[in-house]
């Protein structure tokens, strides 16, 4: 008990501390806001739910913002709320958001290389905590996570991207972008930023409608199977990317047939037999940033060195033929505005002569 | 060695066991095969028979596999995971049956010296800090787990000696002690790994898995467990003797110290490379013995080459559950042996209890 509510009153006074600190920013913020366009405090108050549909509500729009990985990160910079971001976990490396955030991304604070550490969450002095992946098994299972009532104590509002967190709880399969198209949104309410939630949602719409309309005459049994090959969870027992998965979602809109769009859940470990059992047209080499273009350009290499050097997978159709896709994890697996083009790259890649 | 050849095979010929191992011989060479050919009709992929038929037919007289997707299931993925399975299920038999008998205690396996630990603190280390995680197919992950292996080898010897002389108990704490050590440090790595993919890489080695198997991983364990076979045999008598008391060994005439010296080495080596092969698998090194002792008594001479073809049949039909109990997903090996085995030994223990 104890440990807990020391817990509670130091980010009581951080938090307090930064309410008063911040006045004159918020003033800022305020005004930049209105500037563009955004519903300010207007659209308060908001609420969201989480996976087990437990409501949150804000009374106004958060000051600072804490995220677990460069996923909610990136969308937060996106959205434009990114000076508002007071630190992240599994920090984005060198290369990993979009060039015009670089900058931005480099100067948040770090508050744990993967998982933040339970007491530096709660001391954070943010009011919201956002959680991309909070469902994962293994991050429970470290005992690092605070409960709700230590969430609650401390003043820190949890909420999720539903589509990555609740992947594995989702009832029906992933076919398109409306889950992380519905994240951007809630997170434009949440932040106050729902005009830009709606111009990026928007733009997003734009390009996966594209590719749509150009491949609307394929049907579904000429679609090319498709198998993304996660390399970095191992290549003794491969990864399935299932059906809850976002990457389900960007595979099918960029117009591939998930070879293990039959798995109900996110990822699953399967064996190399269920993989050559369906010989897949195309292989994604996904693997994840290295913190560089070089260092990249070796990942993928390596990735598709072992496709052709492994005797079960050698003589593969999609392997014999080179038909692989270098496409980084991140950009696939993880919820964000940039799954609009990986859909557009998938179905350029697949069907060459429909999406250019 | 005399009288103790002559004492040995005395007891052999009172309690009438040697047609009897003879008998049980027979039926595990049975088992085992009835068990290979179960592990190369059956898996995740329905392949009919007549197709596995083939596909093994074109396999052994060395033609070319046809080009579907069958030939790779059967050839190039299910017998030579069966026939890894096997060797690494024989190699396990022998180092527990030899481990016991060096630490004269029926409850050690090569987890007991630590030598496990060894084993996937290198492979794990190998992942996390990302080196060799792909390259030449894993071959780099194998190198690190024999080296790990090894290291911790070195380590519990070193502190074994300390003193003079190698005592079962200090081997035993030495062996604890450093594996808990390195346990520990592995699961420091296993949280900086963070993220659940990476983490099911490590998995592999933490519970064993024969998901890696080739062709060409055959040949180092199939050259180990056979030496490993004939330098046990060899000292079979010496093994029998050293389980009646360090004294009345040495009465008999063995060199006691230098043993435990060469089982130690032959445990150590051979336990390095059956985790490279196929991570730790847990549990069958300490049944495998205990049943086979069950049935064939204690005498090395009988007792080896049983628990060696036993801990074969064994591995193959729990490699097989763990490919085929699951739809759409693969358990990993350690799973399966401490379920299926933990029961199977309790119950056994039971019934000779009752029988007294």
């Amino acid at each position: 008990m104890r440990p807990r509510a020391w817990c509670g009153v130091l980010a009581a006074v951080a938090l307090t501390a930064t309410a008063c600190g911040g006045g004159g920013g918020n003033d800022g913020e305020a005004g930049k806001e209105g500037a563009s366009g955004g519903s300010g405090g207007k659209g308060f108050p908001v609420s969201v739910q989480d996976c087990s549909g437990a409501k949150t509500t804000f009374d106004g729009p958060p000051k600072k913002i804490v995220t677990s990985n460069a996923a909610a990160l990136e969308l937060l910079l996106w959205l434009g709320a990114g000076d508002r971001i007071a630190g992240t976990g599994f920090p984005p490396g060198k290369g990993a958001v979009p060039r015009q955030f670089a900058d931005q991304a480099a100067k948040v604070p770090v508050l744990g290389k993967t998982v933040i550490p339970k007491e530096k969450l709660l001391g954070s002095g943010a009011d919201v905590y956002i959680d991309s992946f909070s469902s994962m098994k293994n991050m429970r299972g470290a005992g690092d996570a605070p409960t709700p009532e230590e969430f609650k104590a401390a003043g820190i509002k949890h909420i999720f991207l539903k589509s990555t967190a609740c992947a594995a709880m989702n009832k029906s399969p992933r076919t398109d972008l409306s889950g992380i198209e519905s994240d951007i949104e809630e997170l434009g309410r949440v932040t106050g930023t729902s005009a830009r939630a709606a111009e990026l949602v928007a733009d997003m719409r734009k390009k996966t409608d594209g590719v749509r309309d150009a491949l609307k005459d394929v049907p579904e049994d000429k679609r090319p199977s498709y198998f993304l090959f996660d390399f970095d969870a191992g290549t003794k027992q491969p990864m399935a990317v299932c059906n809850r998965q976002v990457a389900n979602a960007v595979i099918t809109q960029g117009g591939g047939r998930n070879v293990f769009a039959d798995c109900d859940g996110d990822f699953k470990p399967v064996g190399w037999e269920d993989v050559v059992a369906k010989n897949p047209d195309f292989i994604q080499l996904a693997v994840r940033n290295r913190g560089g273009e070089e260092a990249n350009r070796k990942a993928f290499a390596e990735a598709e060195d072992f496709l052709k050097s492994f005797p079960a997978t050698k003589d593969l159709k999609a392997v014999k033929e080179g038909r692989f896709l270098r496409i980084g994890s991140e950009r696939t697996t993880i919820a964000g505005v940039r799954s609009a083009d990986t859909v557009r790259e998938i179905a350029h890649v697949l069907h060459p002569d429909k999406v250019k | 060695m005399a009288t103790l050849a002559v004492a040995a095979e005395k007891e052999e010929r009172e309690d009438g066991r040697e047609p009897r191992t003879f008998l049980v011989a027979g039926v595990l060479v049975v088992a085992l095969v009835v068990a290979l050919v179960a592990s190369v009709c059956l898996g995740s992929t329905r392949v009919p028979v007549g197709d596995v038929w083939s596909a093994v037919v074109r396999g052994v007289t060395g033609d070319d596999l046809a080009p579907g997707t069958h030939d790779l299931i059967v050839w190039r993925l299910r017998v030579p995971r069966a026939l890894l399975a096997a060797l690494v299920g024989a190699g396990l038999g022998l180092v527990g049956t030899a481990t016991q008998a060096l630490v004269r205690n029926p409850l050690a396996d090569p987890y007991l010296l630590g030598i496990s630990s060894g084993a996937s603190l290198g492979a794990v280390a190998a992942i996390v800090l990302g080196v060799g995680a792909g390259g030449a197919f894993g071959l780099g992950l194998s190198a690190a787990a024999f080296a790990g292996a090894l290291a911790s080898f070195a380590l519990v010897w070193a502190m074994a000696r300390r003193g003079g002389g190698f005592s079962p108990l200090r081997l035993v704490l030495a062996g604890v002690g450093i594996g808990q050590f390195l346990s520990g440090f592995t699961h420091y790595l296993v949280l900086q790994a963070g993220d659940d993919q990476q983490t099911h890489g490590v998995l592999f080695w933490l519970m064993g898995s024969l998901g890696g198997a080739q062709w060409s991983t055959l040949t180092a364990p199939l050259v180990a467990v056979g030496l490993g076979l004939a330098a046990l045999l060899a000292r079979a008598r010496a093994l029998d003797a050293l389980l009646m008391g360090d004294e009345t060994a040495a009465g008999l005439g063995v060199d006691v110290g230098r043993l435990r010296r060469e089982l130690f080495v032959v445990t150590s080596v051979l336990t390095g490379v059956l985790v490279s092969v196929s991570g730790a698998i847990g549990f069958v090194g300490l049944m495998v013995p205990h049943v086979c002792r069950m049935v064939v008594g204690g005498a090395h001479r009988r007792l080896l080459p049983i628990a060696a073809l036993f801990g074969a049949v064994l591995l193959v039909v729990v490699d097989l559950v763990a490919r085929t109990a699951l739809p759409d997903q693969e358990l990993p090996v350690g799973v399966v042996t401490a379920l299926i085995g933990a029961p199977t030994l309790l119950y056994l223990l039971d019934r000779r209890l009752e029988r007294g």
